[in-house]
């Protein structure tokens, strides 16, 4: 199956759905957001930032991540028009990614069972907050609700067991959208051979809970609650996060073996009675604070880039703790691709985000920007449902288009 | 939903070989088998590494990655390897830590596949098969911290942090198995194999520079906050707040949200205020002030209180819960997403699928829609 041949449809706010079929359009898939001004995305309702109008919040660069490549059609369900439309697009769809809080297709009539009844081919992704049956069906929740349900937020903080959660990534999106991505996928795999679709109801904060795995088997072998451990590790001992000269600067350094201690030693001149203090790994491991003092002080006096090039050449684990805006210009991301630049004619050049899986031959890359809410209603209406151009105009001005 | 299934197979009959090191590749062809995948694992015969896990560790990723895996102990690059190599559909390679020999893995691809043409091989590393950082020394650690994660979570006047507990590594993994899947999809289609490389770093940064780009949008520099998202990304609150018996988690995506929170606090009469209807000022330039008025009312509940309340009033707030009691949440038991692991003394709970399927099966719509209707 050619990823390029598929359609898919997408109702859905936010990024966790949007992603999954963001994905098949970096394939090459045609992808149709099925969406309304009556009901707005979140992402483009968000509160404008002061000297930022509505207007640029249609167009953020959020919502250029998460539309790029797609086509808008803007069709308000609550009409009949709206809903005959709609299911003329499902009928003719590979796959349909839904992700709004379960229910909301019932309230209008229709259902992803009713969807698969008339396009036995079709894959649905319904993806919601808990799934969609149990006690919380009904429940909204955002990604940093999804990680604190899922375990995840606890297990984040300092070696001191203080918690410090990760909300600022809104990790809980993407991992739900890889999830829904693999689902897709292994759905897509199975319809080569059975020419049957299927629907499968997922759960996002089931997903963040599975990127708990590890610590939720821990705790069922140990009994011991799992808390934060900050950096460390108990293979390595350093392990962690370092201060280098400069505002703000670190590095990420681990040594794995007592001959990587003595090169250590070495590079950062620690003076001979720590390194022989500490030759052993279990002495290290023993005294990690008094370790991390000892590195620190000499970490502390050098410019970041140079000592993790440095220590990076004496075959050691280090790195530096990019910000996410140097991690735009940092070679080792760059290079791979990590972003492309494009040329809007409004914005002008901005760069976007590419899926960051890399193939020798497979076409995978970001093929537009997003475009305006509805802006392929018309192109799409006529050229793949075959409606007259006479019927779009009576049903625009009936409101069935908003 | 009736007849609806967690174990569905739509991977049935496609053969994995995984081998290496690492979480990432563990997790990628864990996944591959939790849809029907029959994975074949080689164990490390080598002598102990100082990366190998600790007692409780290795035990844990037994039980969670090995699940369904076949695991074989052979020999990398022995006869019975290669005819497992070459008899494959996809091949998972983890190279994590990696000793500076990622680029090592394409030549282990190109010296074993032999004359196939259709295999799906599948490079985990902490930075790529190519480019800059292939030659470097890292892991899941050095991974995080290129990627901007580590930059922005941790207190402001303390070292950032990074992910523990394989939380990282198995994001790592999750791409990898959909980065291979679509190579396995496009190979039906007569492109035959692939190479794919997919790096810890890559996954991570992208992640995080979607989230970059909107902070920027918002005129906040995206640093580490403490409890608190940076500038509680342009609104108020987006935050861990404590309450009686530990934190919980709440983001208000608009001025609606924040008027029902109010509400949920019994609307007291400080949130009349205009100051305290600022939904961008509040969260950019006071979140403290606002904050100090929040947390008595919340101090005086517990965090299952609060997400009742939560609930009732609905408002995005969610108690921050401990491992051992998400094992126990309602919600995850009434869709059975738990599985039992046999732990020899003891049975041990670890996560199963995400999704329950229907449709795919006899008793399925679709079969229902193939009746004659009346």
């Amino acid at each position: 199956m050619k990823l390029s041949d598929l359609l898919a449809i997408e109702t859905g706010p936010g990024l966790a759905g949007p992603l999954v079929t963001r994905t098949l359009a970096d394939f090459g898939a045609r992808v149709i957001k099925v969406e309304s001004r009556t009901k707005l995305d979140f992402g483009k309702a968000r509160v404008p930032p002061p000297g930022k109008t509505a207007a640029d919040v249609l167009e953020s660069p959020g919502v250029m991540e998460m539309s790029g490549g797609k086509e808008s059609v803007s069709l308000n369900l609550k009409t009949e028009f709206g809903r005959e439309m709609f299911l003329a697009l499902i009928d003719r769809a590979d796959v349909y990614v839904e992700s709004y809080a379960p229910g909301w297709l019932e309230r209008i009539g229709l259902s992803t069972e009713l969807f698969l009844r008339r396009n036995p081919r079709l894959v649905v992704l319904s993806q919601s907050a808990y799934g969609g049956d149990g006690p919380k069906r009904d429940q909204r929740a955002y990604a940093p609700l999804m990680t604190a349900l899922a375990g995840v937020e606890s297990t984040v903080g300092y070696a001191d067991g203080r918690i410090i959660p990760q909300i600022a990534s809104a990790v809980g999106d993407v991992v739900a959208a890889y999830f829904g991505n693999l689902l897709v996928l292994a759905a897509l795999h199975e319809r080569e051979k059975t020419g049957r679709g299927a629907i499968i109801d997922m759960s996002q904060t089931e997903a963040s809970a599975a990127m708990a795995g590890l610590a939720m088997a821990e705790y069922g072998l140990s009994g011991v609650t799992p808390t934060p451990r900050g950096n460390r590790d108990p293979r390595a001992v350093p392990h962690g996060i370092y201060p280098t000269a400069g505002d703000d600067d670190w590095v990420a350094l681990a040594v794995w073996t007592d001959d990587e201690w003595d090169t250590l030693c070495t590079v950062l001149a620690i003076a001979d009675d720590d390194r022989k203090r500490y030759a052993r790994f279990d002495d290290r491991i023993a005294a990690p604070d008094e370790v991390d003092a000892i590195v620190s002080a000499r970490t502390a006096v050098e410019p970041r880039d140079d000592l993790f090039l440095r220590v990076q050449a004496a075959g050691l684990s280090c790195t530096p703790v990019l910000s996410t805006y140097e991690a735009d210009e940092f070679a080792a991301l760059r290079d791979r691709g990590l972003w492309r630049e494009f040329q809007h004619p409004r914005l002008g050049a901005f760069r976007m985000t590419e899926i960051p899986w890399k193939y020798d031959h497979l076409d995978l890359r970001r093929r537009a920007w997003a475009e305006p809410l509805g802006a392929s209603t018309e192109s799409v209406l006529t050229g793949l449902l075959g409606v007259a151009q006479a019927d779009i105009d009576s049903q625009r001005a009936a409101g069935a288009l908003d | 939903m009736s007849g609806s299934t967690h174990d569905h197979t739509p991977l049935a009959g496609v053969s994995v070989l995984e081998y290496g090191t690492g979480v990432g590749a563990g997790y990628c062809a864990a996944l591959l088998a939790q849809l029907g995948a029959e994975v074949v694992k080689v164990a490390t015969v080598a002598a102990p590494s100082p990366h190998a896990p600790t007692a409780l560790r290795a035990r844990a990723e037994a039980l969670l990655l090995d699940a369904g895996k076949r695991v074989v102990e052979i020999e990398v690059g022995g006869d019975e390897f290669r005819r497992l190599f070459t008899g494959a559909d996809i091949v998972v390679r983890g190279c994590d830590p990696c000793p500076g020999t990622a680029a090592e893995l394409r030549v282990e691809y190109e010296q074993w596949r032999g004359d196939s043409d259709s295999l799906v091989f599948v490079a985990l590393t902490p930075f790529g098969v190519v480019g800059p950082g292939s030659g470097w020394h890292g892991g899941d650690l050095n991974a995080q911290s290129l990627s901007g994660w580590t930059s922005i979570v941790g207190n402001p006047d303390e070292p950032p942090l990074s992910m523990n507990y394989g939380i990282g590594a198995m994001q790592h993994g999750l791409n990898a198995a959909g980065a291979a899947l679509a190579a396995l999809l496009e190979r039906g289609a007569g492109r035959g194999g692939e190479f794919v490389d997919v790096s810890e770093a890559d996954v991570i940064a992208a992640c995080m520079r979607m989230y970059s780009l909107t902070y920027r949008f918002l005129q906040i520099p995206l640093k580490r906050n403490g409890l608190r998202a940076p500038g509680s990304s342009g609104r108020y609150p987006h935050t861990l707040l404590p309450c009686k018996d530990g934190y919980i988690s709440t983001i208000c995506r608009s001025p609606t949200d924040w008027g029902r929170f109010v509400e949920m606090m019994g609307n007291p009469s400080w949130a009349g205020e205009p100051r305290y209807q600022d939904f961008y000022a509040m969260g950019v330039e006071y979140p403290d002030e606002v904050d100090a008025l929040i947390v008595p009312w919340l101090m005086r509940h517990t965090k299952d209180e609060l997400g009742e309340l939560a609930t009732k009033y609905r408002v995005p707030l969610a108690p921050v819960r401990t491992v051992d009691e998400v094992l126990d949440d309602p919600q995850f038991a009434h869709r059975d997403f738990f599985r039992d692991r046999d732990a020899g003394d003891r049975t041990v709970r670890v996560p199963g699928p995400v999704a329950h399927w229907s449709g795919v099966d006899d008793a399925s719509p679709v079969a229902a829609a193939r009746q004659p209707q009346p």
